[in-house]
């Protein structure tokens, strides 16, 4: 199991354990983390598994395919560590990362 | 209280259930239906509060109406089972059925819908679902578990004895169980056919290599084909028929997306929304959970009625008017999270893709509304039959 720290936007802290290879949209769902919404099920399809990536990860995760970077463009503060939470895999490399969260995740409309 | 009733295996029900859910979510929005022994949530935000709370709302032994499905179907089908179990046979397949994957096979799903619609454009006559709408998901997602062409009306009638349900018929049949071990043992077949030689990344290919490995048993190859066949053709067959009807009832609209297909996929959410071919999703309760004053005991059965939900005021601004520009994706016609449709992104495309090609050739179409046949079933929600006519194009 791989340590994680998921904080929502108005700095609550939440601590869990994640599976290697479940991805970051699971991660906090599966643990119940409020600011997941993970709608689609992890399909890439509805942008509303919007999480910031820590400086460190640069390196450890592959980057966005087309298809997520299509997605992305919905989110609201889309920042440059931007990623859709259910097209990151974790892998032991995770442990100890603290995944930040936006202020909303909003819908497809 | 209420003196509400409402009985899902009711065929008059059926026809129009619109008025019976607004009658629970207004006077007992959590229902329970003493004589099926479940309770019935029809608010939109209940019914997303058990899509997320997967503990308190299990689908082990769960999902269908049916209490004695479990014994009856027994080829286990990853929506019958929880995390961890289940996120992981779920990741197996989530990376072919992104909208990204799913682009590999509009082309070859444009040209079978040309197919099936163009010998109708002369003749001036077609029924949406029996001519058009039952082929194609069954021969899209043959693409992805390889059924061959000559096997899938076979499969197919399978599947429609699987889901058909008699007037007020509350277990399953014999038709039901026969059609389920018929298909069982097809692709049982199948898979021992696939088993041998190298396996390619395709669903066939995952499937036969994680039975090689071992994270798969022949038992959940078998279950998955069936699910597939049942999930990848039923629900898309029924929601290209909703929408031919819908769009019929509101001429105006249908005139709008004729003049612009881009609209298309914004009146594909609206059906999905307004009258999804997914009516009830049954979970049990996992823990002892209270909601609206009402005491769910662990081991209850729970019916998220999401044609329901996806009609809440509470929700949706005007809730009962069809309206293709509204185009949200709030709705959960698809279900909320960790076991959301997995086929979500091929059903859009499918839909989508069809109407494209219909309403390019039939931008006018008048449905007889005596020939109107619908499937029975607690959870597919849609027709068999849906005849229209129209002014024949020129004969070229």
């Amino acid at each position: 199991m791989v340590k994680l720290k998921y904080i929502e936007h108005d700095g609550t802290s939440h601590a869990v354990e994640v599976e290697d290879g479940m991805s970051l949209m699971e991660g906090a769902t599966l643990n119940m983390v409020p600011g997941v919404d993970g709608m689609c099920g992890g399909i890439c399809s509805c942008a509303t598994c919007h999480c910031y990536l820590p400086q460190a990860a640069s390196g450890v995760v592959e980057p966005a395919s087309s298809g997520e970077e299509a997605m992305l463009e919905f989110v609201q503060d889309r920042q440059p560590n931007s990623r859709l939470g259910c097209q990151v895999r974790v892998t032991s490399k995770f442990d100890g990362f603290e995944i930040r969260l936006p202020k909303s995740q909003g819908t497809l409309s | 209280m209420t003196n509400v009733q409402l009985d899902p295996y009711d065929h008059a029900f059926h026809w129009d259930p619109y008025p019976y859910y607004k009658a629970l979510r207004d006077n007992d929005p959590v229902y329970y239906n003493e004589k099926l022994g479940i309770w019935l949530l029809t608010k939109w935000d209940d019914v997303n509060r058990a899509f997320r709370d997967f503990k308190s709302f299990i689908n082990t032994g769960a999902v269908s109406l049916e209490p004695d499905s479990g014994e009856k179907l027994p080829y286990p089908m990853f929506i019958f089972s929880d995390p961890p179990d289940h996120t992981r046979v779920r990741n197996l397949f989530a990376p072919l059925m992104t909208p990204e994957s799913i682009k590999r096979l509009e082309s070859y799903t444009r040209e079978k819908a040309i197919k099936l619609i163009e010998p109708h454009v002369s003749r001036g006559k077609v029924d949406f679902v029996a001519d058009i709408a039952c082929y194609l998901p069954m021969d899209v997602i043959s693409t992805l578990t390889s059924v061959p062409t000559q096997d899938q009306d076979m499969v197919r009638g399978w599947a429609d004895d699987l889901i058909a349900r008699e007037d007020k018929q509350h277990d399953l049949s014999e038709r039901n169980v026969t059609g389920y071990m018929n298909m069982a043992k097809y692709f049982d077949a199948h898979a021992s056919l696939h088993a041998k030689g190298t396996h390619g990344d395709d669903l066939i290919g995952i499937l036969m290599r994680g039975e090689q490995e071992g994270t798969l048993s022949r038992e959940q190859v078998i279950g998955t084909l069936i699910l597939l066949a049942i999930a990848g053709n039923e629900t898309t067959t029924k929601l290209i028929g909703n929408m031919a009807y819908r769009l019929w009832q509101h001429p105006e609209q249908r005139k709008m997306l004729a003049d612009d297909p881009g609209l298309v996929p914004n009146a594909v959410e609206e059906v999905l929304r307004y009258d999804g071919s997914s009516q009830i999703i049954v979970r049990r309760v996992g823990q002892d959970v209270e909601m609206r004053g009402k005491k769910l005991k662990q081991g209850d059965r729970v019916g998220l009625c999401i044609i329901s939900a996806n009609r809440d005021a509470d929700k949706f601004k005007d809730p009962d008017s069809f309206d293709i520009r509204r185009g949200s994706r709030d709705h959960m016609a698809f279900g909320f999270g960790m076991h959301s449709c997995l086929g979500a992104a091929l059903a859009r495309m499918e839909v989508r893709v069809v109407f494209e090609e219909l309403l390019k050739r039939i931008p006018e179409y008048e449905i007889q509304e005596s020939g109107l046949a619908r499937a029975h079933n607690p959870n597919v929600r849609g027709f068999t039959h849906v005849p229209a006519t129209f002014k024949p194009a020129a004969a070229k």
